[in-house]
């Protein structure tokens, strides 16, 4: 080898990153170029000019900020080995989603005379209809208490009946909207479904959590 | 003020090795952690502070290190050592910090080399010898753009091969060896002008 050693072959030398038997080489090519020689002396030297420098003193113990940082009572403490699991979420949306659910069953009779006045649309599975209709049953039934501790309120108490059920239709009528019962039933459900599944499917879409994240 | 180190303090005999508090960090004992973070600090800090040169800087970037690394230790190995592993995620992180924050001022400030753990001596005149080479090859190493910083601190303050090095920053061998050479040519030029 007659040619200096560049650069980069004099790095990787003193990295010992060659092979054995090309570090040999150059090292007997070093041996006999006492220009290579002093480049790789110089290069060595700013080694131990790295090597020598001391390390900083930390002043304080980061460990208490470290810990009390990953504490989960922390906003936005990270997960850890074991991520907490979310199940309180998972709970809301679960009940949401089942309200949601319930609340089209309850207005689909009012829904499906309306989809048929309005062009013969296809409905939807067999036996829906039968299913929405029982659960209302069920739903007039469960409001019979409801209807039966009215009407024992507003007599032992003498109050007005709309005290009592503030969202009697009569409120409505005194504000001149007067809309049938069955009207306000299905803006009141429909409100309330699409309340529910909007919170419950829109608000957790990754689209709106990343919008929501912080910058 | 807490005992630099370049490695990180090893565990005292009666104390549970990185391996045993990893294990119980990983049966759901967060506690574990506060040992893992004073034993290795000090390294951590140091890797912070040669690649930012700010001793503010460098404890915040120190701290999120260790919050990194725990929101990460499902991806740790136990089998190997934990410092050279949090070490890298402290570079990485350094890095990104760097490069995020360009063009950087790389003015410095009196407070970057005030109080270094230099040996003791009752030599006033070595010590400030000592004290003015390391305050150069700071200097030195923060003049250089954050990727060489990277390599030159992966390579001669971590000991990482140019593979290891290529994997930390995500970059082809072939890089870490051209940004390498370069860097060091850069010190040598700063640390010794040409006449």
């Amino acid at each position: 080898m007659d040619t200096h050693l560049t650069d980069e072959t004099l790095n990787e030398y003193l990295d010992g990153v060659l092979a054995a038997k090309q570090q040999a080489e150059l090292t007997a090519h070093l041996a006999r170029c006492p220009a290579c020689a002093a480049r790789l002396e110089a290069l060595r030297a700013l080694f131990a000019r790295l090597e020598a420098l001391p390390a900083a003193s930390l002043n304080r113990d980061l460990a208490p900020a470290v810990l009390q940082a990953l504490s989960p009572t922390q906003p936005g403490a990270p997960p850890g080995v074991h991520p907490p699991r979310r199940l309180l979420p998972r709970l809301v949306l679960g009940v949401q989603l089942v309200g949601a659910m319930l609340l089209s069953i309850l207005t689909w009779p009012f829904i499906e005379p309306q989809l048929n006045r309005w062009g013969n649309l296809p409905l939807p599975a067999p036996g829906l209809g039968d299913l929405a209709a029982r659960a209302q049953a069920a739903w007039a039934a469960w409001l019979d208490p409801l209807h039966t501790l009215e009407m024992a309120l507003t007599t032992a108490l003498a109050w007005p009946r709309e005290i009592v059920l503030p969202f009697d239709s009569r409120w409505l009528d005194l504000a001149g909207l007067a809309p049938s019962p069955r009207d306000a039933a299905l803006a009141l459900a429909g409100a309330a479904a699409l309340w529910l599944a909007g919170h419950a499917l829109l608000l957790r879409h990754p689209l709106v959590r990343l919008l929501r994240r912080r910058p | 003020m807490l005992t630099p180190s370049r490695d990180g303090r090893p565990p005292a005999e009666d104390e549970p090795s990185d391996q045993a508090l990893v294990e119980r960090l990983g049966h759901g004992d967060p506690e574990a952690f506060g040992p893992l973070v004073q034993r290795y600090q000090a390294s951590v800090y140091n890797v912070c502070y040669r690649l930012l040169g700010e001793r503010v800087a460098a404890e915040d970037l120190a701290q999120e290190t260790f919050i990194r690394a725990y929101q990460r230790l499902h991806h740790y190995d136990p089998q190997r050592p934990f410092g050279p592993w949090i070490r890298r995620i402290a570079a990485n992180l350094c890095l990104n910090h760097l490069e995020a924050r360009r063009p950087a001022t790389l003015a410095l400030d009196d407070e970057r080399d005030a109080p270094l753990a230099a040996p003791a001596t009752h030599d006033p005149a070595a010590a400030q010898v000592r004290a003015e080479e390391a305050a150069a090859v700071r200097a030195a190493i923060l003049s250089l753009p954050p990727h060489y910083r990277a390599v030159i601190e992966l390579r001669h303050f971590q000991d990482l091969s140019y593979a290891e090095i290529a994997a930390t920053l995500n970059l082809p061998v072939s890089d870490v060896k051209s940004h390498l050479f370069r860097a060091r040519k850069l010190l040598a030029r700063l640390l010794d002008p040409p006449g």
